[in-house]
């Protein structure tokens, strides 16, 4: 049997597709089908200029100046610093959460490297500046139940595949250093870094696949400042 | 997983690494790193758990499929219980996935075994993902115990050519051959099984009957139930791939979860999607099944690739059940239709055919060839008044829509091809609009004609192929509809 083109989302036969899209240059910078790609929404318009969602996706009372209002919220909680700006290409639709859960949960690797390609670009264009990309580290547990970290892929083949400096706390260090330091703020404790590790003075991308609440990202970033990193940024695949 | 190699009772086995506690550990490699595991000979000193047997009894499953620990396996594994192989492996100097037969793989820096390029198979990651790191488990099909007074509890009469046909599929099973039944839509193939199947239980033999479809399983399954109580019955499909019972009904998906298990297998509808564009169905089937079983496969339009390639034997049964011919369908001409819809018009000739219908009381089902024609068509029909609902592969709401139209609540029903099978309504009329767009194989037309005239009440069904354009297939259709009513009047099947 002939091999097809396939589209690495859907699984359309492309064959025909991509010869149209060669002949108009069409603008699809994904390697899927124009029906895949035209669900993916990417993020528009004026942007909240601390978290990079659409402001004119939200409510007006829910902007405040160039922010969003959950940007006002961390600042005004003492976040301002730690997280310079975040990035994310597209919005959280029902689309996109079916291709990451055949990405993350199935673990169809190949699903997720149809972005590989459009984050290189980035990485390239906008964040030159960065000495180290870090993808978000997932527990161990994690780890060997999904076989492999979504961020990581997405960086394969790039400059940037170096050891990470951040790791998630493992949980029984958690609960003890608990008991010692009642006060403190649990998820704080979320990430830590790796021993030997050193982030002085270094500026930093963050990778993950969404950015919701902000607070995984936030967490992350504060243990990097603590350990003396200068900027932290973050830029994920989808804004939620 | 990843795996080292070690002695037990003077026999090489491997050892997965979460069972070494000691702080001086071996050297581990993944699964694949260990191409031929030899079955272990039985330790009859042994206490298995009956549980595990069971489970594992003529199945093929990961790691992630088993709700027993890791160091019960290890323990039926070394004692003989079970067996253990990598789930991608070389077979004559070609990667295969040994779980769906599939030889193009993707590979990813795996955090299981540690490796860089660890291969996996996109084609059945549906049932969960096979790396060359996953063992697959399994254990040899169980003897399975006689179940006590189970007897056929149905006492209807066969037709002459269900009689044909179910001699040839008890013969079949007897002999451990194939057979191809080929019977007519509304012939009553279920009910050549039945003798068939009576016979293969009362010989403890352990039976799956795979269709493509999730309603055909569901719908198949009481049934059986009904006519041999004291069996049960294990339904499988998405969801509910364990079965509790030696006699399985399942999709053709679940299928790639067993291995070496089955004495009878039943394959319906084998022209039927997913079947005839997937080329791993014969692997499936194969897997599933015991090669010295037999094997009978069902269908109303078998494929001719499928006709020449096999060297089985093959049974016709070209009569309904209630002995009238089938309904032949009508060609009518209605020009270019879709630029009639665009407009909201509906075509002169279809309209008129509709009212006619309806005027009968007749329900009316109207085949067209594309989700998206369906929903404007279903616009121009509101417009006009015309009551309807429409229904789709991606439609939520299939099954209530359809009965509302069984319950006669909505006397026009719009279909995509997804009710070209199993749907059977009293007295419907039916038609294709567009029976020239490629969709509409010869095949599809004749299961769509099929769907008319099965009840012994109203044998006489309308069915017409509105076209803008006769194609082969719909001309090959009606020959082929022809040439099965001339067969069954020339053997004196139709009243
Ligand atoms: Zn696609
Ligand atoms: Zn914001
Ligand atoms: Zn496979
Ligand atoms: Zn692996």
């Amino acid at each position: 049997m002939a091999t097809l083109d396939r589209c690495s989302l859907c699984g359309e036969d492309t064959s025909n597709q991509l010869s149209w899209q060669l002949l108009f240059r069409r603008k699809n910078n994904l390697p899927c089908c124009e029906t895949c790609r035209n669900q993916l929404l990417p993020i528009v318009g004026p942007l909240c200029l601390k978290c990079g969602r659409s402001l004119q996706q939200i409510e007006s009372r829910f902007v405040e100046g160039k922010q969003c209002s959950d940007c006002v919220r961390w600042g005004e909680r003492g976040w301002d610093e730690v997280l310079t700006h975040n990035k994310s290409f597209f919005e959280y639709n029902d689309f996109l959460k079916k291709i990451l859960a055949l990405y993350k949960f199935r673990g169809d690797v190949e699903v997720g490297r149809v972005f590989s390609s459009l984050i290189h670009r980035e990485l390239k264009s906008s964040y030159s500046f960065i000495d180290q990309v870090i993808p978000m580290p997932a527990s161990e547990e994690r780890m060997y139940e999904r076989g492999f970290n979504q961020c990581e892929v997405w960086i394969e083949g790039t400059r940037f595949v170096q050891d990470s400096p951040l790791m998630r706390t493992k949980n029984e260090e958690k609960q003890s250093k608990r008991t010692r330091e009642m006060r403190i703020n649990r998820e704080k404790e979320m990430f830590q870094i790796v021993e030997g590790a050193n982030v002085v003075g270094k500026k930093l991308l963050l990778l993950d696949d969404i950015y919701t609440t902000g607070t995984t990202i936030h967490y992350a970033a504060f243990t990097l400042k603590n350990a003396g990193a200068s900027n932290v940024y973050s830029l994920t695949l989808s804004r939620g | 997983m990843r795996f080292a190699s070690d002695l037990f009772n003077n026999k090489e086995i491997i050892v997965p690494e979460f069972l070494y506690q000691s702080s001086k550990l071996p050297e581990f490699f993944p699964i694949s790193h260990y191409p031929s595991l030899p079955q272990l000979p039985i330790n009859q000193r042994f206490k298995p758990n009956r549980k595990i047997i069971h489970f594992l009894s003529g199945r093929h499953l990961l790691r992630d499929e088993i709700p027993f620990s890791l160091q019960e396996l290890h323990a039926h594994y070394v004692n003989g219980y079970l067996q253990l192989e990598p789930g991608i492996q070389t077979l004559h100097g070609r990667e295969m996935c040994m779980r769906c037969g599939n030889h193009t793989f993707s590979s990813f820096s795996c955090a299981r075994c540690q490796r860089a390029s660890c291969q996996y198979c996109r084609n059945c990651i549906i049932m969960g993902k096979v790396t060359s790191c996953s063992p697959l488990y399994s254990a040899p099909s169980r003897q399975y115990e006689p179940i006590e007074n189970l007897t056929l509890q149905w006492f209807g009469k066969l037709s002459e050519g269900q009689q044909e046909a179910s001699h040839a599929v008890i013969r079949a099973i007897q002999n451990n051959h194939s057979v191809l039944i080929w019977a007519v839509c509304g012939s009553g193939k279920t009910e050549v099984l039945f003798h068939g199947l009576a016979y293969a239980l009362s010989q403890h033999k352990s039976v799956c009957i795979a269709t493509p479809r999730t309603d055909v399983v569901l719908e198949l399954a009481p049934r059986l139930q009904k006519v041999f109580p004291g069996l049960t019955v294990s339904p499988l499909y998405a969801g509910h791939s364990d079965p509790n019972s030696s006699f399985v009904i399942s999709t053709t998906h679940q299928l790639i979860r067993f291995k070496n298990c089955f004495d009878v297998m039943i394959i319906d509808e084998v022209d039927a999607f997913p079947y005839s564009v997937d080329p791993s169905l014969r692997f499936h089937v194969n897997k599933a099944r015991k090669q010295s079983g037999s094997l009978i496969y069902l269908t109303a339009t078998p494929s001719k690739s499928f006709l020449n390639q096999e060297t089985l034997n093959v049974v016709r049964i070209p009569s309904r059940y209630h002995g009238y011919p089938l309904p032949v369908p009508t060609l009518q001409w209605s020009g270019n239709w879709r630029k009639k819809i665009e407009k909201g018009q509906i075509p002169y000739t279809l309209i008129d055919w509709i009212k006619k219908q309806m005027n009968a009381q007749k329900p009316v089902l109207l085949f067209f060839p594309s989700i998206k024609i369906i929903e404007k068509v279903k616009c121009v029909f509101d417009e006009q008044r015309l009551l309807c609902e429409a229904v789709h592969s991606e439609d939520p709401n299939r099954t209530e829509k359809v009965l509302q139209f069984r319950r006669r609540e909505i006397p026009i029903l719009l279909s995509s091809t997804i009710l070209e099978r199993g749907i059977t309504i009293e007295n419907i009329a039916v038609a294709v609009v567009g029976a020239e767009d490629g969709v509409f194989t010869e095949s599809a037309l004749v299961q769509i004609a099929g769907r008319a005239g099965r009840s012994a009440s109203y044998p006489e069904g309308d069915v017409t192929f509105f076209h803008y354009g006769k194609t082969n297939a719909m001309i090959a259709a009606i020959r082929h509809i022809r040439k099965m009513n001339q067969e069954a009047e020339e053997k004196g099947w139709l009243h």
